[in-house]
């Protein structure tokens, strides 16, 4: 360790952030690419835990602990039903483990010196304001778990005789604890961090569940993900996973507002790849969203007592077998997408959407809310297009033929201003005919703006059509009433252009009518409807 | 983490010993006293409830938030922190901030926001290669690039409704593409 007073710190951190906006954006923390284990940084100032400024003691042998790790590879040894995984040992077999490959969590704290963490380490920076950027991001409170149980799922070491194997066991691990400050500023640099060799950034968070309110994300957010999508990688493009969000309130007791993953800004956001989760019994746990915009799930509990949850690293170099919701699954989709480009480096972050999406497992087939889209592909509302299975994801990938990167992606865009009376129990709808002019083949994602003027946007529940060919129909808000924390009736924020992303009409061609309904479900209050947009992006 | 159904952990918001007294101390979302008359979406009419009100630029777009007098935030400790605003031997909430604290201001949603100090600039795109220049020429100081095309930048302002002024006095020069306070807000780990 390497103590710095007060008064130097004082000096040095504004030093470092002169000579980064001198260098340009990530030039602070170490991002090196390795780690140099014979000098490690820690502050303990305003640390409850004593760490020593060491490496961990490699080893070498099985993982201890990987046959309670059932969402590798799910043979029964928990209870449930063998095959609900994420196939992950299956892909190991089929190729390396994640090597070359670099993933960053962006979380709050990671116990970047775990034993079963810092063998996969090459990168992290502390956003702490209170210590320099180049010390190791360690938890300092009983409270700060997530990030090391995230970063344990998606990225720890396998093969070392140490506790557990993440889903990518040989990744290169970035950590990045932007969340400590949860600032717009920190969050956006840790989205770009090292863009040029990151390929995929797990985001295991997203906005308040269980409210039912609209969140944005931002314009900062958005443009960090859009120039992610595009210049990371060095035009590959980086991969964006976040998680739909834990506010579903099957068996809750009210009030309870279910929260739907469209209501949420970040997985609104056009690149996001957004993750739900399934039980060990295959199915939606009770806290699951449904949303437009999920594309694929991982494993976790199943929401209910005494059902097994995840296996991962905790802190103080130990292991927790308790990790739940979707910031559980979120990493494991990330480890499948590390997996995917270290079979096939070349691949776009459009390219690791589609694998993605295109070998995902049908969970829970009886369930009847499974519809065909019409390209022929099998969608639901709370698990998208399955779970993800990194086996079928990696050998498609081998062969896979590359669509292109953000510039080569077509965009259909249609604004249409709309003067519709928004009256209580009405539904009124209007359409938009995408012609020939609109050369999309192929659709991978769509975005629907919507704006109206209403005193409790709350009321009014929006569904997107496609009925010739007929195509499921698509929910993008339910009418709801919005609660805070405490249960009380609050507004569910403004259609001001709010933007829904859908996946569900994926392959489909564009051409055709879309036609969006609104009904106001809910009585007392009214409005107007004032336009609509539709945003088509294939090729 | 989906600790329990009626847990959701606000991160960022915390400075506090546990994560029980975190919650405890969290300032609600704003309330409404029923539904269809929601505090947010009333339109100010008292002086106080002007006086309150502040907008921002998201991107393009305008937006408006109000000051809850209630709570102040404190950025000076190792992580963010909410308390209630102290009270004045009057019975009055305090409106003096001390250095590296700033007021809570409440979005539409009721949702919290602070201001910790610093405005996001975009920059136009035919302006990357120019931008100390552009800086030098507005009087700002950059405190470092948030990504690697270096087009977008942290810029110094102090914490509070300071950089929410210079924010808006930025991103209405035209001189940039944007200009955003750096909020600081609640994420949900999930």
């Amino acid at each position: 360790m390497k103590p710095i007073s007060a008064r130097l710190r004082a000096t040095v951190i504004p030093l470092l952030g002169l000579l980064a906006a001198c260098g340009g954006g990530g030039g602070d923390g170490n991002d090196a690419g390795t780690v140099d284990p014979s000098d490690i940084r820690l502050e303990q100032t305003n640390c409850a835990f004593a760490y020593a400024p060491a490496a961990p003691p490699a080893g070498d042998g099985a993982d201890p602990l990987l046959a309670r790790q059932w969402h590798l590879r799910n043979q029964g040894q928990a209870g449930g039903l063998a095959g609900e995984d994420v196939r992950a040992l299956d892909a190991w077999s089929a190729s390396g483990r994640g090597e070359g490959v670099r993933l960053a969590v962006v979380d709050d704290a990671v116990e970047t010196l775990h034993e079963d963490l810092f063998p996969n380490l090459v990168a992290f920076r502390n956003y702490r304001p209170d210590v320099l950027p180049d010390m190791h991001p360690l938890p300092c409170d009983p409270t700060d778990t997530h990030g090391t149980a995230v970063a344990g799922i998606a990225a720890a070491r396998d093969g070392n005789g140490k506790g557990i194997a993440g889903v990518a066991p040989r990744v290169e691990l970035a950590a990045y604890n932007a969340l400590t400050t949860s600032s717009e500023a920190d969050v956006a640099d840790a989205l770009r961090r090292d863009g040029d060799v990151t390929a995929v950034y797990n985001n295991s968070w997203g906005s308040p569940d269980r409210r039912g309110t609209l969140t944005r994300s931002g314009a900062t957010f958005r443009n960090a993900i859009l120039d992610g999508t595009r210049f990371g990688r060095r035009g590959l493009g980086a991969v964006y996973v976040f998680p739909a969000g834990n506010g579903g309130c099957t068996g809750m007791a009210s009030p309870c507002t279910p929260d739907d993953s469209n209501y949420d800004g970040y997985v609104n956001a056009p690149g996001v790849i957004t993750v739900c989760a399934v039980g060990i019994d295959g199915r939606a746990p009770l806290y699951a969203e449904p949303g437009a915009n999920v594309l694929v799930c991982g494993m976790s509990d199943t929401g209910a007592a005494r059902t097994p949850a995840i296996t991962t690293t905790d802190v103080r170099n130990a292991y927790r077998h308790d990790f739940s919701g979707t910031s559980a699954s979120t990493p494991m989709v990330a480890g499948v997408a590390a997996l995917v480009l270290q079979a096939n480096p070349s691949l776009t972050w459009r390219d690791v959407r589609l694998i993605l999406a295109t070998t995902a497992r049908k969970n829970d087939a009886g369930d009847p809310r499974w519809e065909t889209n019409q390209a022929g592909l099998r969608v639901h509302p709370q698990y998208g297009f399955g779970v993800v299975d990194a086996a079928a994801a990696v050998e498609r990938a081998r062969t896979w033929a590359s669509v292109g990167g953000s510039d080569a992606m077509r965009s259909c865009r249609y604004k249409q201003s709309v003067e519709r009376a928004l009256r209580d129990g009405a539904t009124v709808s209007d359409t938009i005919d995408v012609g020939a002019d609109c050369a999309i083949q192929r659709i991978e994602f769509v975005e629907i703006g919507f704006s109206a003027e209403h005193s409790y946007s709350g009321d009014l529940r929006i569904e997107l059509h496609r009925a010739e060919p007929a195509s499921p129909v698509t929910r993008l808000a339910e009418s709801r009433i919005c609660r805070n924390a405490s249960g009380a009736t609050i507004s569910c924020g403004s259609y001001d252009d709010w933007i829904f992303q859908s996946v569900r009409h994926l392959d489909e061609p564009a051409q055709g009518k879309w036609t969006l309904t609104v009904t106001d479900g809910q009585a007392q209050d009214e409005g107007t409807w004032t336009a609509w947009s539709l945003t088509i992006r294939g090729r | 983490m989906r600790e329990s159904a009626s847990r959701m952990i606000a991160v960022a918001a915390i400075a506090l010993a546990t994560a029980q007294a975190a919650c405890a101390q969290m300032p609600p979302s704003g309330a409404s006293a029923a539904h269809g008359t929601p505090a947010a979406q009333t339109a100010p009419g008292a002086d106080g409830e002007s006086a309150a009100q502040r907008f921002w630029y998201d991107g393009p777009r305008k937006r408006t938030v109000r000051i809850d007098p209630d709570w102040v935030a404190d950025f000076r400790g190792a992580k963010p922190s909410l308390a209630p605003a102290p009270a004045s031997p009057t019975g009055t909430k305090s409106a003096s901030l001390a250095p590296g604290q700033s007021e809570v201001l409440r979005d539409e949603t009721g949702e919290p926001r602070a201001l910790p100090g610093g405005v996001i600039v975009r920059l136009h795109e035919s302006d990357v290669g120019n931008a100390a220049a552009r800086f030098a020429g507005l009087g700002l100081t950059p405190l470092r690039a948030l990504d690697p095309e270096r087009r977008t930048w942290l810029v110094e302002s102090p914490p509070g409704l300071e950089s929410l002024a210079l924010a808006n006095r930025l991103h209405e020069t035209g001189q940039f593409e944007s200009a955003t306070p750096n909020w600081w807000r609640p994420r949900a780990l999930k």
